[in-house]
């Protein structure tokens, strides 16, 4: 297996899927019914997470000639897109998955019986979402959505004993089978049109004809767009097709609301990249799986033809070596800056489409979690609204995209940033009212009244996540939030006067205003748990600050701090992720 | 004669086919009776595999045939006998969802209606389609090959572009076998009634602590001196960075410099290792409070750390002997609290910990 | 056009699959039995699997979308069924706990 192969660039999804045959292998011996899964899933997790930061390198090139920097390659014949972006996102998903799993272990949801298949399920997921970030096809983009779908759907249905995690788990299975059989209609609608299904083809296609359409194609391609944003939507929980949102929440435990929240989200943000940057930009020259590898074992003169050899099949790969081909690059580099100039409608378009998603995503989930008396249906529109934030990020993503490449890397890495200290904030979160579900039973705000008096450090910790998630700014939220709005602003001042100048400063006001709203919300939670008097009638619990469940939380909480401390090395890690966008 | 040459039998079918899908999927929006609907979902589903077949797909065509109408919808028509009791069988829709359902559904339809008849690459005529050589036409094979990520179909395309489009799927047909392991997994554990549905959260909330219990007089004083020792550790490692240039140009006299060499890789180790080291010993403080309050876990914690620091400083470049020495300090107090912690009466401390 | 002489295009083609499409939306909306809304499901999925199968066709237009139309289809019809198989081990988990008096344990998880 060469450095560069395909294969090399999957082993991370490879190592998923050993892990989760282990599992079931090993319960098929009598001794292997002792085992717990977590002992499993867990070391298959780290080694998954290991490939995926590892192979990627993306900070450096340690194999020469640029074969780990993670420059973009299409690996299994254009599937999939294996660039720093894709790394970024697998390994913040993995090493959330690791996460998850002693949060888990130390909840003790599932149990000893129950692991296998959850775990099972967990990582079938996590497989899926791992496509999703790396999906390079309409149909990965499909299957990917299908892939973490409908273990989800099972994850909330979890309880399976109750009532409400049943009717949440049949809604959700109902709201998402029809959103994506509503997205498979608007892919077929645009392959249809444009004759193929890979996106960078699409694109070129896109280019070529964009200037002769008629009104029907017009037409067909805006309601393809259309529908496909309607699964995406679904996915990333964004108004109007957030309503499943709230009642899976409560329905489902915690545990996998943390899970859903954060990872689910992740890979719904990092496929709406690929979606719209795959549609509406010309993608940057791609190399071919295996061929750098064998350019450093020839000569010289031959290694630039092969480094440049667009053709995909490997039937082909092996032909059309001559050194005149090395000039070819430039050639399509010139052409892909008209092609790009031409797809500006289709960058338009769903920039202003993602723009609106956002703007009603975030105001109404930051509004309609005011009346909440359940921590969970709160927690719930919470990250409703922060998928609006992040959302605002694709926007000057796309608007800057053909602008400027470099401001539209510094909103890339803003998305990045601000997912990675979202995994936090939310993981803490959820774990926080898992330990409190475990020890009092209950999960109304009302029940944490005067929290402070019973295990203070878990109230601070829940209190410094809740500042987090609003913004403040020595936390890690503000970072996050202030990048999002620097590279709006950032996106206003070089676009000033245009349409997309003016929408990118409506996004940057209406997010700076949701900032403010939001402030309440969340304080009042503080203030219930802080200077309420505790409620009389509450059921006797013992929750103690030092015990596994307090040191687990004190581990999550601590890098909403340490940002403050290390700032650089996020936004180093984001930046490089990306560079190979564009 | 001349009228039934001119019969196009290829669109004859085709409406028949197209007439009875649309027909019966409409039958089965509007029937309120989920039995009905089942039947005549299957009657539609089996028309479209007729329209694969016209359309040339005869492979999509026979597995929508044996995989859908024989298996999925078998499945569903299975799902509808289980819950056949009389009062769900038949459901009436509220009268004003289907205004609302039928406007929305009518618009829609027209739109896409008048989209599809508007593309002039969709309304393209293909005369000759009975001059399509047989080998072109059939195209099982060629599915086959691109199962196994080789596509053979439209070798002579002649568009670069076009031609970079045509990917294998050797990936999805490979993973999308994990995609149904896993679903099995998942409808498994959801028809499965659980065997102990007790045991899902903790039983009973967790037994409040015994009020009456006391702590050993050694182990306090060990955790104690622990504590102290520890905390010492942490600021001398903390104070190495600071202080390492102004021991070099010897400020504080020889004595003091002949004890700081008697260690001699402070010199040399580096700056994160000290951190490291420092941060470690802090971390031990926190553990011997954990231990303090009754948590087991504090105590496998003060067991780790060693390890931790001995790994750190043998990444620091330190000698092997004081790493030993290192974790020997390290772990004999430890040693000696867990032998503290498991004799003396009954129950002993440990048994009372959690 | 006269469709008994004329050969089919592919809009024709996409004319039933939209009318698949629509009913299937439609029947999603406004059925009460979880069963029936899956129906819904498996409608909208056929609808998309015959605009593949038109856009991949030979015999309808000479510039097509090829081969990927027919495996596109045949991934969807696996994915459908797998999707089945989950939605209902769903509904039928629902419709034991909602039909049978199981009351007791679910008020004392309340969540």
């Amino acid at each position: 297996m060469t450095a560069d192969s395909s294969l090399a660039a999957f082993l991370p999804e490879l190592v998923l899927c050993a892990t989760i045959l282990a599992m079931l292998f090993v319960r098929l011996f009598s001794l292997g019914k002792y085992v717990n899964a977590f002992y499993i899933a867990l070391p298959g997790t780290l080694v998954a997470l290991y490939f995926a930061a590892s192979t990627g390198g993306m900070l450096g090139d340690a194999g020469g000639a640029g074969m780990h920097s993670g420059e973009r390659m299409e690996i299994f014949t254009g599937m999939l897109v294996y660039d720093s972006f894709s790394v970024f996102i697998r390994a913040a998903l993995l090493l959330f998955v690791v996460l998850f799993l002693f949060f888990t272990k130390i909840s003790g949801i599932p149990d000893h019986d129950d692991g296998p298949d959850i775990y099972s399920l967990v990582l079938g997921a996590t497989l899926g979402m791992c496509l999703m970030a790396t999906a390079n096809h309409l149909l990965m983009v499909f299957l990917a959505v299908e892939m973490a779908s409908v273990p989800s759907y099972v994850l909330a249905g979890l309880m399976k004993g109750r009532r409400k995690a049943s009717e949440a788990a049949l809604k959700y299975a109902v709201y998402g089978a029809g959103a994506a059989g509503v997205m498979l209609y608007g892919i077929s609608l645009l392959a249809g049109l444009l004759n193929t299904a890979h996106l960078p083809t699409m694109a070129v296609v896109l280019s070529e004809k964009i200037h002769t359409l008629g009104a029907s194609e017009q037409l067909v391609l805006v309601f393809g767009a259309l529908l496909i944003s309607v699964g995406i939507a679904f996915k990333l929980s964004a108004v109007p097709f957030h309503f499943w949102c709230p009642d899976v929440f409560e329905g489902a435990t915690a545990e996998v609301n943390a899970f859903l929240s954060v990872a689910s989200k992740a890979a719904a943000l990092a496929l709406l990249v690929r979606v719209v940057l795959g549609l509406g930009m010309i993608a940057p020259h791609s190399h071919v799986p295996g061929a750098r590898t064998a350019a450093l074992s020839k000569p010289a003169v031959e290694k630039t033809a092969a480094v440049f050899n667009v053709a995909h099949e490997p039937a082909r790969a092996g032909e059309n070596h001559s050194p005149s081909d090395a000039k070819k690059p430039h050639v399509v580099a010139a052409a892909g800056h008209d092609a790009t100039a031409a797809l500006l409608p289709v960058r338009d378009f769903t920039g202003k489409l993602i723009a609106l998603f956002a703007v009603l995503t975030c105001t109404f989930g930051n509004l309609a979690a005011y009346g909440q008396t359940n921590i969970k249906r709160l927690l719930a529109y919470s990250t409703i609204a922060h998928a609006g934030y992040m959302m605002m990020a694709v926007a000057a993503l796309i608007a800057l995209a053909g602008v400027n490449t470099a401001s539209a890397r510094e909103a890339a890495a803003a998305l990045g940033i601000y997912v990675g200290v979202y995994l936090f904030m939310n993981l803490g979160a959820f774990a926080v009212v898992a330990f409190l579900r475990n020890a009092m039973r209950s999960e109304e705000i009302t029940d944490y009244a005067g929290l402070i008096r019973r295990c203070p450090l878990t109230v601070i910790c829940f209190a410094a996540i809740l500042f987090s998630l609003i913004g403040l700014p020595p936390l890690a939220g503000f970072y996050g939030k202030f990048a999002i709005f620097a590279s709006l602003a950032d996106g206003y001042s070089l676009l000033k006067g245009s349409g997309t100048g003016f929408y990118l400063m409506l996004l940057l006001v209406v997010g700076g205003i949701n900032t403010a709203i939001s402030l309440f919300y969340y304080l009042r939670v503080v203030k219930v748990m802080t200077i309420d008097p505790e409620p009389r009638d509450r059921q006797p619990f013992t929750f103690s600050d030092v015990s596994l469940a307090g040191a687990y939380l004190w581990l999550i909480t601590l890098p909403t701090f340490a940002i403050m401390i290390y700032p650089s090395g996020l936004t180093a890690l984001a930046r490089a992720a990306a560079e190979h966008l564009f | 004669m001349m009228l039934l040459a001119a019969i196009n039998v290829h669109s004859c079918l085709f409406v028949l086919f197209a007439l009875l899908a649309c027909g019966f999927a409409i039958a089965v929006a509007s029937t309120n009776n989920v039995v009905r609907m089942a039947f005549y979902l299957t009657l539609s589903l089996g028309a479209t595999s007729g329209l694969f077949f016209l359309a040339g797909s005869e492979f999509v065509g026979s597995m929508q045939l044996m995989i859908y109408v024989g298996g999925t919808l078998v499945l569903l028509i299975f799902g509808v006998m289980l819950t056949a009791q009389s009062r769900f069988v038949s459901m009436q829709t509220h009268a004003g969802e289907w205004v609302l359902g039928l406007m929305v559904g009518a618009s829609l339809l027209g739109l896409l209606v008048v989209a599809s008849l508007g593309v002039e690459d969709w309304q393209q005529k293909r005369t000759d389609s009975t001059s399509i050589p047989l080998l072109d036409a059939h195209n099982s094979t060629a599915t086959g090959l691109a199962f196994s990520g080789v596509r053979v179909d439209q070798l002579d395309q002649q568009d670069p572009v076009l031609r970079a489009g045509m990917s294998g799927y050797l990936l999805p047909f490979v993973i999308v076998s994990m995609h149904l392991l896993v679903v099995l997994i998942g409808a498994g554990y959801m028809a499965r009634t659980k065997r102990m549905s007790t045991s899902r959260l903790p039983a009973r909330p967790i037994a409040a602590p015994r009020p009456d219990r006391q702590r050993n007089v050694l182990v306090t004083a060990l955790v104690g001196i622990g504590m102290v020792i520890n905390l010492v550790a942490a600021i001398k490692m903390f104070s190495v960075v600071p202080l390492r240039p102004l021991i070099a140009e010897n400020k504080f006299g020889p004595a003091v410099s002949k004890i700081w060499h008697l260690i001699p890789p402070l010199d040399t180790a580096p700056q994160w290792a000290f951190v490291f080291l420092g941060m470690l010993f802090l971390a031990n403080v926190l553990l011997l409070v954990v231990v303090w309050n009754w948590q087991k876990w504090g105590v496998i914690g003060l067991v780790v750390v060693p390890l931790l620091q001995a790994w750190v400083m043998s990444q620091g470049g330190f000698r092997a002997m004081d790493i030993g020495g290192n974790l020997a300090i390290g772990l004999l107090p430890v040693v000696l609290i867990i032998a503290l912690l498991c004799t003396g009466k009954r129950p002993t401390m440990w048994e009372q910990m959690e | 056009m006269n469709p008994f002489t004329e050969p089919i295009t592919v809009s024709h083609y996409l004319i039933a699959g939209a009318v698949l499409f629509v009913t299937g939306a439609v029947c999603m909306a406004t059925k009460r039995n979880a069963l029936g809304v899956l129906m819904g499901i498996e409608l909208v999925l056929n609808g998309a699997n015959l605009n593949f199968v038109a856009f991949g066709s030979k015999f309808l237009r000479k510039e097509t979308l090829g081969l990927d139309g027919d495996l596109i289809a045949l991934f969807v019809i696996v994915l459908a069924a797998a999707e089945a198989a989950v939605a209902l081990a769903i509904a039928l988990n629902f419709y034991n706990n909602h039909a049978t008096i199981d009351v007791d344990q679910a008020d004392e998880l309340k969540g």
